[in-house]
């Protein structure tokens, strides 16, 4: 079995922030959709996931605010400010970038 | 612009939060991780049976939380500060636990930093600072190129030229060598001072200006003071002098100084700590036009080489040397040299000759001119060199120390890394400990460098503190000093870092403490401990064999036979041409002088001398009587007048002929001796007496001075120069202000030093009198260089020795620890003392001949490398290399046998049970 978290260096930025571009979310919501939406084949584990969303926090891309969850429970709940949406459109525009070209070298040769 | 602001704001804030509110986040953080595992294993407990098997399975996909955390508090702004805090008292505990290592450790680093760093800020001093003038960057020295080397000096006619051609494209400065004159005050109510020695320094074209200076008081010097000939009688004296001859008063401008003689106005002040260009160890007290050259210094100067004091001296191009110093933007640098080139030319036309005359550069001269920069500059390499040979070693110490310790602490390493802590982190740590070690040594080594430079100084001048050099740490020192202290941390720490860290982890946990100890040591622990202590030993040889070697060379010189008797003999300056004695008066004055003297007891003879007996130099071209001189031969010899004891009081026999006598009269023929170096010149298998030289001419009978007798050769320069020509010529014969007294006295020359100052005082009331010192001690200040040299080097030697040993001491302790039992069983089965020692003294003496293996060629390079500052020693004495590696063994056998001693005293039944 392949480690499912081996991301490409701020690829796993790329997609907290896309992650969050729609609603706020806490770590467990943002680990549940990544796997959801990529249908299993990311999986991110909290030894990355805290860290970097710690990171982008620093950074000013994402907030945080204690909140409670459906079930009652206390849990911190990351929102995107607006450098992060700027931010997000910036890496993701890169990430196309890089995909296509990378697309178009595996057909090609 | 305000996204910046709104940004940094931010950061501030979570630099703040992270700082006030560490337990708040780090509970936060804790909440935040909880709820994380929490929902993982209700996911789990939805998909799996039991309760037990969901928290396994949450556990496995969440790995060990505290490195999560560690992880996000590394995202943390100020968190590298934080640790490096954390370290830092974690650190201060270690070494705080281990005294005895930590004193030694820091007192070896303080000692090898706080030398490396006062030499290096002797260096600074010599070579590197800029002088304290604004814009020093902007200034160039000027050189001609000659055929054998770059001259820095030029006549002034060419200096004038230069200065006017180079007018509004650059500003030039001249200034002749700082010499020593005497001088005096003398107030408008003509109350009078005696003359005392001061330095002289004449100066020519904006001197000031180009150094932008400005007077504290009065005016400076200006181009305008420089028109005619003798025609301005005026001088501007520095801070100091003001300070000294005058308690900084005002009315100093008011004074005149009467300078060897003649009296100028004192027209200003120099700023304070202003010394002129040229980085020395004295520094100019008064400055003066250079067209005052000829008033100030006319007679008895010997600046003036082939003088024909009848003319002009401005006139005459081999006159007057000036150094020239420019302020020119960079890029007008190459364009100010042309011109210069041109102005040389202009003045001395190109003939059949010299050829068009050299071109003239222009070098940077932010730091100065220097008389000690060229003499210094690679002995001061040299020992920067060696004391960082000896810190090197002194790191293979530490690190051998701390290697020691590592095994040590391999438990707490093992515990830690198995509760989750990263090595990085873990070296860090280890890196910060030695980094404080460091520190420690680092900053003791700066106050070091602060008291040490100065003393180094004392050691080469053998005078008091220089007025000149400033060698009090700058920013220059300071950096060096830092950057040594964490070169020096990262080289004896990482290596024990990197070896501490590896542990295999369950081995370590398992083994008890003792046994870790005993299976490290066969780990390849040792090998490596072993490596260190040998490179220290080779290091240890290179130090000591070229510390012998500089003091054989100090000793050779030191026994060197000058010529002169000089232990003694005394000899004093006087100056009776600025204490206003007529020509005509100089015979029956130097009578008068010799005749006091020798009513001094214990005074033998006395003697008056034009030159000093080891100072004089003075050249000039002559015939000499049956010898043709060859196209373009220049016939040259130093001269000194003398009265006719001068030989028997400085101690130079007459070999051949006699020396001055009675006969000798201002009205009989002229008469000169000469030295044995000339006699062998011009008088090859021939007897010179009774031939005769001239300096006017070839009519000898008209001009000629007959030669009466050969003295032996004196070294007249300085101890390391071979003897040159010499013509001693009698001072009756010659009016000529005597400027040396010698006098030979019966046992401690020193001790009759008041008595005869007192003496001529009371008896020559008019006479001013200069410094009175024993000739050896003049001697032995010429030999500041090699003194310097040797003393370092052997104290680098002796230290390198040491700290070696230590090494020595403490791997062999150690062997001794770990093969205890093996002794004991040794010792139970009748082993004598004497076959036990020698068994773990064998071990030593292996490492110290492989020490000895690398250590010999690096020793010969390095003897090989400091050949240029031998004197009279050959790189390869074998003498030196006897005493150097006599000396290593001898010291490391006594280091390794006090470890065997106590080996050899084992009880065996308490040896046997100590496993």
């Amino acid at each position: 079995m392949g480690k499912p978290t081996d991301l490409l260096q701020g690829t796993l930025d790329l997609l907290i922030l896309k992650t969050l571009a729609l609603d706020p979310m806490h770590g467990w919501g943002i680990t549940l959709r990544i796997q959801q939406i990529t249908g299993d084949v990311l999986q991110v584990r909290p030894g990355a996931l805290y860290p970097a969303l710690h990171r982008l926090e620093h950074q000013g891309w994402i907030t945080a605010k204690w909140g409670d969850t459906e079930a009652g429970r206390r849990a911190k709940y990351y929102s995107l400010t607006r450098p992060g949406r700027l931010q997000l459109e910036r890496e993701s525009q890169q990430w196309r970038r890089l995909s296509s070209a990378v697309t178009t070298l595996l057909d090609t040769v | 612009m305000t996204a910046v602001l709104v940004r940094l704001l931010r950061r501030l804030r979570m630099a703040w939060r992270t700082v006030v509110r560490r337990r708040q986040l780090e509970a936060e953080l804790d909440e935040e991780l909880q709820f994380h595992v929490a929902a993982l294993e209700a996911q789990a407990l939805e998909r799996s049976a039991t309760a037990g098997e969901a928290r396994r399975q949450a556990g496995y996909q969440t790995g060990s939380m505290d490195h999560v955390k560690e992880a996000c508090r590394d995202t943390r702004s100020v968190q590298r500060a934080e640790q490096l805090w954390h370290d830092v008292r974690f650190g201060l505990r270690i070494l705080g636990r281990g005294r005895a290592f930590s004193v030694l450790a820091a007192t070896s680093l303080a000692l090898g930093i706080g030398a490396s760093s006062a030499i290096f800020s002797l260096i600074n001093a010599i070579v590197l600072r800029p002088l304290p003038v604004p814009d020093a960057y902007a200034l160039y020295i000027a050189e001609a190129q000659e055929p054998d080397g770059p001259e820095q000096h030029f006549s002034f006619p060419a200096v004038t030229r230069a200065a006017t051609l180079l007018a509004g494209r650059a500003e030039l400065a001249g200034q002749s060598s700082t010499e020593p004159a005497l001088v005096g005050t003398r107030r408008a109510g003509g109350v009078h001072t005696p003359a005392e020695p001061a330095s002289l320094i004449l100066v020519a074209g904006d001197y000031f200006g180009v150094l932008r200076q400005q007077p504290q008081l009065g005016r400076l010097l200006a181009p305008s003071d420089n028109r005619a000939p003798g025609a301005h009688p005026v001088a501007v004296i520095s801070d100091r002098y003001w300070t000294r001859r005058f308690d900084r008063r005002a009315s100093v401008l008011e004074t005149e100084l009467v300078i060897n003689g003649v009296p100028v106005m004192i027209v200003g002040v120099t700023a304070p700590g202003f010394f002129g260009t040229t980085v020395g160890i004295e520094a100019p007290d008064v400055w003066a036009p250079a067209q005052m050259q000829a008033t100030l210094r006319f007679a008895g100067d010997y600046s003036i080489d082939d003088g024909d004091v009848q003319q002009t001296w401005t006139t005459q191009p081999g006159l007057a040397w000036l150094e020239v110093m420019v302020r020119v933007p960079a890029t007008g640098a190459p364009e100010a040299a042309g011109v210069m080139t041109l102005a040389r030319r202009d003045v001395r036309p190109a003939t059949a000759t010299t050829g068009p005359g050299p071109s003239v550069t222009l070098t940077p001269g932010a730091s100065g001119f220097s008389t000690l920069r060229g003499r210094l500059a690679t002995p001061l390499v040299v020992l920067l060199l060696a004391v960082g040979l000896l810190l090197v070693l002194a790191c293979a110490n530490i690190g051998s120390l701390l290697l020691a310790r590592a095994t040590a602490r391999r438990r707490e390493m093992a515990i830690r890394l198995s509760i989750g802590a990263d090595r990085r982190r873990l070296i860090r740590q280890l890196l910060t400990e030695s980094l404080l070690l460091a520190s420690v040594g680092g900053l003791a080594g700066l106050a070091m460098a602060y008291a040490g430079s100065s003393a180094l100084l004392t050691l080469l001048t053998s005078a008091g503190a220089s007025t000149v050099l400033d060698v009090t740490p700058d920013w220059r020192v300071v950096a060096s000093t830092l950057a040594t202290t964490v070169v020096t941390a990262v080289f004896f720490g990482l290596l024990p870092a990197l070896r501490s860290t590896n542990v295999a982890l369950s081995d370590s946990l398992k083994a008890q403490s003792r046994s870790v100890v005993a299976a490290d040591g066969h780990a390849g622990g040792l090998p490596v401990g072993k490596l260190l202590i040998a490179g220290q030993v080779a290091m240890a040889i290179a130090l000591l064999l070229v510390a012998t070697l500089f003091m054989r060379s100090l000793q050779a010189l030191t026994e060197v036979d000058a010529g002169f008797d000089r232990r003694r003999v005394l000899t004093m300056r006087i100056d009776p041409r600025s204490s206003g004695y007529a020509p005509g008066e100089l015979t029956p004055l130097s009578s008068r002088v010799i005749e006091y003297l020798q009513r001094v007891p214990g005074v033998q003879s006395a003697s008056l001398s034009w030159t000093g007996a080891f100072t004089g130099r003075n050249r000039g071209n002559f015939a000499v009587e049956g010898y043709p001189a060859a196209a373009g031969e220049r016939l040259e010899t130093r001269k000194n007048w003398v009265t006719p004891h001068f030989f028997e009081t400085v101690g130079l026999a007459i070999t051949r002929g006699r020396g001055f006598g009675a006969e000798d009269t201002a009205t009989t023929r002229r008469v000169c001796v000469i030295g044995e170096t000339l006699a062998r010149r011009y008088f090859p298998g021939q007897d010179p007496v009774g031939r005769r030289l001239s300096w006017g001419g070839t009519n000898f009978a008209a001009d000629g001075y007959e030669i009466v007798g050969v003295a032996e050769d004196a070294r007249y320069a300085d101890v390391r120069t071979p003897p040159a020509n010499m013509t001693y010529l009698l001072a009756a014969q010659a009016e000529r202000y005597p400027g040396h007294v010698q006098i030979r006295v019966d046992g401690d020359p020193a001790r009759a030093i008041p008595a005869v100052r007192t003496a001529l005082a009371a008896g020559e009331p008019g006479l001013a009198l200069g410094s009175i010192e024993v000739l050896d001690e003049a001697i032995a200040r010429s030999m500041g260089v090699e003194r310097l040299l040797g003393w370092l080097t052997l104290a680098f030697g002796a230290a390198a020795l040491g700290l070696a040993c230590v090494g020595l001491y403490g791997t062999v302790s150690y062997a001794v620890r770990r093969r205890t039992p093996e002794l004991g069983v040794r010792v139970a089965l009748g082993a004598r003392p004497a076959a036990l020692q020698w068994l773990i003294v064998r071990e030593a003496l292996l490492l110290v001949l492989a020490g000895g293996i690398i250590g010999l060629p690096l020793a010969a390079a390095a003897a090989r490398g400091v050949n240029q500052l031998l004197y009279g020693t050959s790189p390869f004495d074998p003498v030196a290399y006897g005493v150097a590696l006599g000396t290593l063994v001898l010291v490391s056998t006594l280091a390794a046998y006090l470890p065997a001693r106590r080996a050899s005293r084992l009880n065996p039944m308490n040896a046997l049970r100590a496993d």
